[in-house]
């Protein structure tokens, strides 16, 4: 198999990323960012909860989620989980070697609240 | 210190430093009083230090000097940008990047899990890093048929094993203040993700 990657735009490759977070158990849903709108901007259209980057043609994510509270939840052990998440979404695209995957956690919610 | 001791202090620190700068300009003959102060008033309460004896002279510009410098501090201090905490606390950081968690939403963890506590009416948390873990404060409104030492030695132990099984960081210190008076609502309302 060939480990030469193809281009794919940061929009495309961060509208798979959310799709992959969002699949994981003990994420509610990615976050629009705290303090500053976390998206990625492509032309007429822009994807948030994940800012995809490039430096030195190597890819910068950064994942901003909202983790459900549970008993069982350990922060440090679904920010694992996302990376992989992201990790296999880039290599499935093919998108490029990867440099950095940030993990956001901007909050953390109840189930009941949720619904609420 | 609020906002209006805060501009006071200023605008007296400022008003101290141009009245000093410009007693010591005059006394020293570096400039006239004209040049100093285009403004007729000013000039005229200069114009005495132009012509002081040698002992006044010392006296006004080692105390002028002193005012000056004392002014020049103040103003730097009030003018100095506050430390805030940082809005996020780092859980990981290795060569991937990094892993943070916002600080509300800690704070928000530490609350809903004191509220869980049996007496516990109300909780409001602060949670600080420091180098040997995370600091938390939180404050309770507690009912008074409990009682207030088991109930803080039990919020103690939960808050510490609850936050370090979450955030996976250690906790170093949990203070708890009890009252029985409600606590005042002034957290700001809390963000949801629609």
């Amino acid at each position: 198999m060939s480990s030469a990657s193809v281009f794919v735009s940061e929009v495309n490759l961060a509208r798979a990323v959310v799709v992959a977070v969002r699949a994981i158990p003990g994420v509610v849903d990615v976050s629009p960012g705290l303090f500053a709108e976390a998206a990625t901007y492509g032309p007429g259209e822009r994807v948030t909860g994940v800012v995809v980057s490039r430096v030195g043609g190597a890819l910068d994510i950064q994942v901003h989620v909202c983790a459900r509270y549970t008993d069982s939840l350990v922060l440090p052990e679904l920010a694992a989980r996302v990376r992989i998440a992201v990790r296999q979404s880039v290599e499935a695209l093919g998108a490029g070697p990867l440099a950095l995957i940030g993990v956001a956690f901007d909050d953390v919610c109840v189930e009941g609240e949720l619904s609420a | 210190m609020t906002v209006f001791n805060r501009v006071l202090i200023i605008l007296l620190a400022i008003v101290l430093l141009v009245a000093t700068g410009a007693v010591l300009l005059t006394t020293l003959g570096v400039s006239q009083p004209a040049q100093l102060a285009p403004a007729p008033w000013f000039a005229d309460r200069l114009v005495p230090f132009t012509q002081l004896d040698p002992m006044l002279f010392d006296w006004t510009v080692g105390a002028s000097a002193v005012l000056f410098l004392v002014s020049l501090a103040l103003l730097v201090i009030e003018l100095r940008p506050e430390r805030r905490a940082a809005p996020r606390i780092t859980l990981k950081q290795d060569g991937l990047g990094r892993v943070t968690v916002a600080r509300d939403g800690v704070r928000e963890l530490s609350d809903r899990e004191a509220g869980r506590i049996a007496g516990v009416m109300s909780a409001r948390s602060q949670v600080e890093e420091a180098p040997t873990g995370l600091r938390i404060q939180c404050r309770i409104s507690v009912d008074p048929a409990r009682s207030v030492p088991e109930m803080s030695q039990e919020l103690q132990e939960r808050l510490k094993a609850v936050v370090e099984h979450h955030l996976g960081l250690p906790v170093a210190q949990v203070s708890v203040d009890a009252q029985v008076a409600p606590l005042p609502s002034d957290r700001r309302p809390h963000r949801r993700v629609q």
